[in-house]
């Protein structure tokens, strides 16, 4: 009995001690959802025909409302300041999040503007508003390069080499040219001229007239509203911006952007006013005449310094025609250098445009809204990278009193497939974008879990991806909670993938072979080569 | 040998001997408080209650017993590299059945030994009104997100349940010196109970909901533990 008794017993310990621990092969999963509101910014080049489409050593710099109140993080979590270099670029690229937790109330969208420059470029402000429906944004800063501009940017350079303490003895004019092709027949025409009269004092930006030096390089840009690449690239950007009389929308006629400089030093102002002539389109739509622009109506004046995310009223210039060719134009008084336009200035709508997104799967696919003047030269109003699926909405700022055609591009700019166009009044509140066309790549889905010495990470944000060999990322379907589903790839195709991640760009290639996949209804599910299923990529590859 | 025989004949003869036989008792009744537990691993299950036994002939009883179940507050277990607190929340009146056997005890002639009448074979099933244990997983330690440190509410918790059978049978040894006619004695039991398949659902939140995932594992990791060791302390008096 005894004997039995120590059996049982043991048998009771080796019972127990064969188990696995309960906890075995248990990895706590630490994910960064906890991030609501999420931008991704990229530094861009303004001509997206551009060779060099990332312009090297781009910065940025954060200022406004929401920097101040440290509520925007970058995903690494370093805290934005507004000192410039607070906010490092990986890559151009760089995603800002709003502080975790921070719930942003329907009526105050948080904002901020990013302020970009590079070597070579001309910089660039761009306002982000972050409402509580965005909780992922791409925010393309685009920069001009002089030497390689968009269609219908130009820009001319002048040197004058006869200054003489800061003053010039004789008038001078730069006159900004575009060729212009009619039927075959190719034209040059004026964009633009600045006139310096006699015995113009050029300053610095203390006021101070520039003693040093004789040699003024001058250098002009004329931005025509008739593209939409040239208001694309606009500084400052023209949808919803700050105004010196408040939040506006621009509906822009003609702008100039002027720098000089004599000897070394940034000339800023001058004794006198100078005379900037503007050469405005004749089918710009005049949004208070309801009309096209023409010769008498008054447009407002509004100037931006370099880096100044505030545009300031300047006045109002007359529209008149040009004697001899009928062009319409305008003479501004340019006191300072900085970028000058001549714009109608329109209040955004009370509510914003919301558009409901169907389409015929429930992937989540990048989409570029375009949305346009119906009227004149059908301007670009705004414009906006979302990723979005079936039911989705979309919300658009409008400005009043204008009737908007709403585009809705595949990919995430209007180089992609117009899929369709919905005439909406002005602020209207509501509209639907309907996807009819038919996707025939192949639905996959993606299991992004990475294994990490130290845990288990699931990555939720954006993804970018290109195919292997070219040049520019695109945006991918996000990665929400370390999966994502989607049909942007094609069988065999080799592509490139990116996360910007903790201050690190974690890239991949990959080619999407079909026998790696294995269906699962109509979707293809990532498995691997080996009978262990795999991660498609594993990136970043640390947990902490 | 021939002490060795008459056992053996006396334990198999046991049962025809002992119901034929009418052995004068104090009283069959005896009452007590019970405190116990088992464990999975570093997890203890503490039972505590009262019981109330019977002898229905020489060397066989029958008992019930009310219980209540609880563990301790908290388990501190590693998934993975993190150290998780685990808050538990395992607490279920219970109730309960049994039958004793001590088979020396009919076998006075041949077996003097007050221990081994004192051995006994218990089987029985337990009724778990709630058989749930239930934990609330965090990590133990803050997490650092660049110059924000996440405490570990915002960081969120995982709530699992691991559901086992509502009855649960048992065997079990014991040393209980009630027949050798103590009017109060503590007695040890030890032995194995079936709790069933666990069932393990998982449920979490913020930066951890991810790890709801990780309930098949577990469940998996629980299926060698359908059958687990408890061990009882009762006092008891002879009524």
């Amino acid at each position: 009995m005894k004997k039995f008794t120590i059996l049982l017993f043991l048998g009771a310990i080796a019972l127990l001690s064969a188990c696995r621990k309960p906890f075995e092969g248990m990895t706590a999963i630490l994910s960064n959802s906890y991030i609501d509101y999420r931008v991704s910014v990229q530094i861009v080049n303004g001509n997206p025909k551009a060779s060099v489409y990332y312009p090297t050593n781009s910065t940025i710099t954060l200022t406004g409302d929401a920097i101040k109140q440290g509520l925007i993080y970058t995903a690494e979590g370093a805290k934005a300041t507004e000192e410039a270099g607070s906010v490092p670029l990986v890559n151009n690229a760089v995603i800002l999040a709003v502080k975790p937790y921070v719930k942003i109330s329907p009526s105050s969208p948080l904002k901020f503007t990013i302020t970009a420059s590079a070597p070579n470029y001309i910089t660039n402000t761009q306002d982000v508003v972050i409402t509580n429906a965005d909780s992922l944004q791409y925010v393309d800063v685009k920069l001009l390069n002089l030497a390689a501009l968009p269609t219908g940017v130009t820009t001319k350079a002048e040197t004058v080499n006869s200054v003489v303490k800061g003053e010039i003895a004789s008038p001078f004019t730069v006159t900004v040219t575009s060729r212009n092709t009619v039927s075959g027949v190719t034209t040059t025409q004026t964009d633009a001229t600045v006139t310096f009269p006699a015995s113009t004092v050029f300053k610095d930006v203390n006021n101070t007239p520039i003693v040093s030096g004789n040699s003024l390089a001058i250098n002009v840009t004329n931005f025509n509203n008739g593209t939409t690449e040239s208001v694309a690239a606009f500084p400052g950007g023209l949808d919803k911006v700050e105004t010196s009389v408040g939040p506006f929308s621009f509906l822009l006629a003609g702008a100039v952007n002027i720098t000089a400089f004599l000897g070394t030093v940034a000339v800023k102002s001058f004794s006198n006013p100078i005379p900037v002539a503007i050469y405005i389109p004749s089918n710009t739509f005049n949004p208070d005449s309801k009309g096209l622009i023409k010769s008498g109506d008054l447009v407002p004046v509004w100037s931006k310094d370099e880096g100044s995310a505030i545009w300031i009223k300047e006045g109002t210039a007359k529209m008149e025609v040009e004697p001899g060719t009928g062009r319409l134009k305008t003479i501004i008084s340019v006191t300072h250098l900085s970028t000058w336009m001549v714009a109608f200035s329109q209040p955004p709508c009370s509510a914003p445009l919301q558009i409901t997104y169907t389409s015929t799967d429930n992937l989540v696919t990048p989409l570029y809204i375009g949305v346009y003047v119906k009227e004149g030269n059908a301007q670009l109003l705004t414009d906006k990278v979302v990723t979005a699926k079936n039911g989705d909405i979309i919300t658009v700022d409008l400005p009043q009193g204008v009737d908007v055609n709403v585009k809705l591009f595949t990919g995430n700019s209007s180089s992609g497939t117009l899929v369709q166009t919905v005439p909406v009044s002005a602020c209207a509140t509501s509209a639907t974008l309907n996807n009819t066309n038919v996707n025939t790549n192949p639905s996959l889905f993606f299991d992004l879990q990475t294994n990490c010495q130290n845990g288990t990470f699931r990555y939720s944000g954006p993804i970018d991806y290109r195919v292997t060999g070219t040049s520019r990322w695109e945006t991918f379907t996000p990665s929400e909670n370390g999966r994502l589903s989607t049909n942007l790839l094609i069988w065999n195709q080799t592509y490139d993938f990116r996360i910007i991640y903790k201050g690190t760009q974690y890239a991949r290639t990959r080619q999407v072979v079909q026998a790696e996949f294995r269906a699962n209804g109509s979707v293809w599910e990532y498995f691997g080569k080996t009978t262990v299923k795999q991660t498609f990529f594993n990136a970043p590859t640390s947990c902490n | 040998m021939k002490k060795h025989l008459l056992l053996l004949f006396c334990l198999l003869g046991l049962q025809t001997i002992t119901l034929a036989q009418t052995v004068k008792q104090p009283s069959p009744w005896s009452i007590g408080v019970l405190a116990g537990g088992k464990t999975i691993k570093s997890l203890f299950v503490y039972d505590y209650g009262i019981t109330l036994t019977k002898s229905i002939a020489e060397g066989h009883r029958l008992g019930i017993e009310v219980d209540y179940r609880t563990s301790g507050p908290l388990l501190e277990q590693k998934w993975g590299s993190y150290l998780m607190n685990m808050e538990t929340n395992i607490g279920s009146p219970m109730g309960g059945i049994n039958y004793q056997w001590f088979p020396f005890v009919s076998c006075s002639r041949e077996v003097k030994s007050n221990l081994l009448k004192s051995l006994k074979l218990k089987a029985g099933a337990w009724y778990i009104d709630n058989p749930r244990y239930e934990f609330d997983a965090s990590l133990a330690k803050p997490v650092s997100w660049g110059s924000i440190t996440f405490t570990t509410e915002e960081v969120g918790s995982v709530a699992t349940t691991i559901k086992t059978h509502q009855i649960q049978p048992y065997l079990g040894l014991g040393y209980d010196r009630f027949y050798v006619g103590k009017r109060t004695n503590i007695s040890l039991e030890g032995g194995i109970l079936y709790q069933g398949k666990p069932q393990v659902t998982m449920t979490a939140n913020n930066m951890l909901e991810q790890s709801s995932t990780l309930a098949p594992i577990l469940q998996r990791n629980l299926g060698d533990y359908q059958l687990i060791p408890f061990l009882q302390l009762q006092l008891q008096i002879r009524l």
